[in-house]
């Protein structure tokens, strides 16, 4: 019995180490470098997820080491330096800072490391793909419809993000491109808002106060429509079309109020990129061509389209533009 | 080898040398990219401007006062240089003395804002923190903006492991440290932070050091900024934000007291250190981001209480 059991291990050992063999003769395990540029909003939370989601069902044998930046410039450089100096062969990184990371990814590259930029960019091209969508294109989307709801003339208010962001400050540009072309159109304050639901809600309520004719609001989306929304009904005014992003807490919102005559739309920025660029990053590994520049275009949904978008079952910390399933949402979202 | 309070000074830093050569230890054996050439120069060039600022923190710590306009400051300083350095001719040397100068004015407010006007350090620090960050974005409202190439080669260029900013920060704590346990200056500010009212009995001029204490810290900010700006090739006017608190837990993890009259500047130097190599230590190692947070929580509450056990065996026996 005892010898049978020995031999039976052998056996094993001996599959195992032919296995073991084949599997590194194949190729070598690809080394992926992930930062994690931020956790601190839904968003951000669900893009890191959809990553996670994609390496799960990668059929490439690949190994990922995370770093976390915590949305801090200084802090991402000195992540990515770590993966330099952990020899990956990729980095997926999603830029806080649009110059700061340069030196560091001309670095990597020079060192033989493929670079994947996720969902923000730097001012140079020193990366091998680029996996993002157009935000003065979000911006200008948003601003475009709101100028088209108010007939080119109005009191408005538009909610940005955190200044100094390059998303934040690219969709402001886009729709300042925009309203140039309506002088009708008049901006009565743009404050930050930092794409936070309860700062809005404050930031929306002050501005309620000051100005007694709004027509408008332009947002910069995250949960900050939401915000306004209820900063509108709060201060008893009319609601007045806004725009918004494909936030799950707007959406139901909007749906709920849109037998009232609610109008409103939402840009999206899909959290999906974060598969595509896992994908980019293997191909890169592996010489395939690979595009530098993957922009999508921005995601607009209308009145019409609410229905298909909004999940009255999921929590407001949802985003529509996913490719989750269910179960793995209903796991990140039900703490 | 050193006498009387130098002693007692350097003796509170020994509990962050131990935690450093610890992390050090433990990082080569369980990684074996840690005590790489390419990991070391990045450990030291992370710590750089951490380690930098807390020397002009250590100055304000020492005489009882705390400064938590430094981040602003930093910011401030990059994206003074990444305006002005570019400017040709004159761009460099001017780019430098506008940001030390802006440096010393933001101390020269705190100062007189505590000397004078009475108000707490904490909060006239905070209050021009905030001036200096509005600031900072009118002049620059994102990151960018064009750093003069010759200035970064001359602030990167590289000797061994060490660089220009590195050695710049090495000679800043030489002279901290002669300043602060070899010169007059030097023991009224300890004089004046163990006891503000005694010391002005003994005829120091109390409120001077205060002041100069805090435009030390804002001069030292810019140049902590510097080198920050040259290591992200740009103007950020955000990006100094967390050396603000981060200054003063380099500061106390090196057994500067936070009530002022004790500790020394070396201590900042481990403590900046520790600070700094806590995310290379744990980016090495591959330890998940979660954990990251509980183990630099651990290491700091470790440094704390060996400094606080090692006082209270002192003050007992």
């Amino acid at each position: 019995m005892v010898k049978k059991v020995c031999a039976l291990l052998l056996v094993l050992c001996l599959a195992l180490g032919v296995v073991t063999t084949v599997a590194s003769a194949e190729g070598k395990k690809i080394k992926v470098g992930y930062d994690i540029y931020y956790l601190g909003n839904s968003w951000s939370v669900q893009m890191y997820e959809e990553f996670k989601y994609a390496v799960s069902n990668t059929q490439d044998d690949i190994e990922v080491i995370y770093v976390d930046s915590q949305g801090d410039a200084d802090k991402q450089v000195a992540n990515l330096e770590d993966l330099v100096a952990q020899q990956v062969d990729v980095i997926i990184t999603t830029p806080w800072s649009s110059s700061a990371p340069i030196p560091v990814l001309r670095e990597a590259r020079d060192a033989g490391i493929k670079v994947v930029l996720l969902a923000s960019t730097v001012d140079t091209k020193d990366y091998d793909c680029l996996v993002t969508c157009d935000e003065t294109e979000f911006g200008r989307a948003g601003a475009q419809w709101l100028a088209d709801q108010l007939g080119g003339k109005g009191n408005i208010i538009c909610l940005n993000g955190i200044s100094g962001l390059s998303t934040s400050e690219l969709r402001w540009q886009g729709a300042q491109e925009v309203f140039a072309k309506y002088p009708d159109i008049k901006v009565l304050a743009s404050p930050d808002a930092k794409w936070d639901y309860a700062e809005a809600k404050v930031v929306v309520a002050d501005l309620l106060a000051t100005y007694p004719q709004i027509d408008g609001v332009w947002s910069q989306g995250g949960a900050m429509t939401l915000g306004a929304i209820e900063s509108f009904q709060a201060a008893n005014r009319p609601l007045v079309p806004m725009t918004g992003e494909d936030n799950n807490g707007y959406l139901k919102k909007w749906k709920e109020l849109q037998s009232q005559g609610m109008k409103g739309i939402a840009c999206a920025k899909p959290t999906w990129l974060a598969e595509v660029a896992l994908q980019k990053a293997i191909a890169l590994v592996k010489g395939e061509a690979v595009e530098q520049d993957v922009i999508y275009p921005t995601a607009v949904f209308s009145d019409d389209e609410l229905d298909t978008y909004v999940r009255t079952d999921l929590p407001d910390d949802f985003w529509a533009n996913t490719h989750l399933p269910d179960d793995v949402i209903k796991t990140i979202f039900a703490q | 080898m050193f006498k009387g309070s130098l002693r007692k000074h350097l003796w509170q830093a020994m509990p962050a040398f131990a935690i450093l050569a610890a992390m050090i230890a433990f990082a080569s054996v369980f990684s074996e990219k840690f005590a790489t050439y390419a990991n070391i120069k990045n450990v030291i060039s992370q710590s750089s401007t951490l380690a930098i600022a807390a020397i002009g923190q250590t100055f304000v710590l020492l005489q009882g006062g705390i400064d938590l306009s430094v981040g602003s400051t930093i910011s401030l300083s990059t994206v003074i240089l990444a305006q002005v350095s570019s400017v040709p001719g004159v761009g460099i040397p001017l780019a430098l003395i506008t940001a030390v100068l802006a440096g010393a004015l933001v101390g020269l407010i705190n100062g007189l804002g505590v000397v004078r006007f009475r108000i707490p350090p904490m909060i006239i620090t905070l209050s021009t923190g905030s001036l200096v960050k509005g600031i900072a974005l009118l002049i620059q409202p994102k990151p960018g903006g064009n750093i003069s190439v010759t200035l970064l080669d001359i602030l990167t260029a590289k000797a061994g492991v060490l660089n220009t900013s590195s050695l710049m920060a090495l000679a800043l704590y030489a002279l901290a440290f002669l300043t602060l346990h070899y010169t007059r200056y030097g023991r009224q500010v300890y004089a004046v932070g163990n006891d503000a009212l005694h010391a002005r009995q003994s005829g120091v001029a109390a409120d001077r050091v205060v002041v100069t204490t805090y435009m030390v810290s804002g001069m030292v900010a810019a140049v902590a900024g510097m080198v920050l700006a040259m290591r992200v090739f740009s103007g950020d006017p955000l990006i100094g934000d967390n050396y603000s608190m981060d200054s003063v837990a380099a500061a106390v993890v090196g057994g500067v007291s936070l009530i002022g009259g004790s500790g020394s500047v070396l201590g900042a130097l481990a403590g900046a250190l520790v600070l700094g190599m806590i995310n290379n230590m744990m980016n090495m190692l591959k330890v998940f981001a979660y954990y990251q947070y509980i183990i630099k929580g651990a290491i700091l509450v470790l440094a704390l209480l060996v400094f606080r056990i090692k006082r209270r065996a002192r003050t007992t026996c």
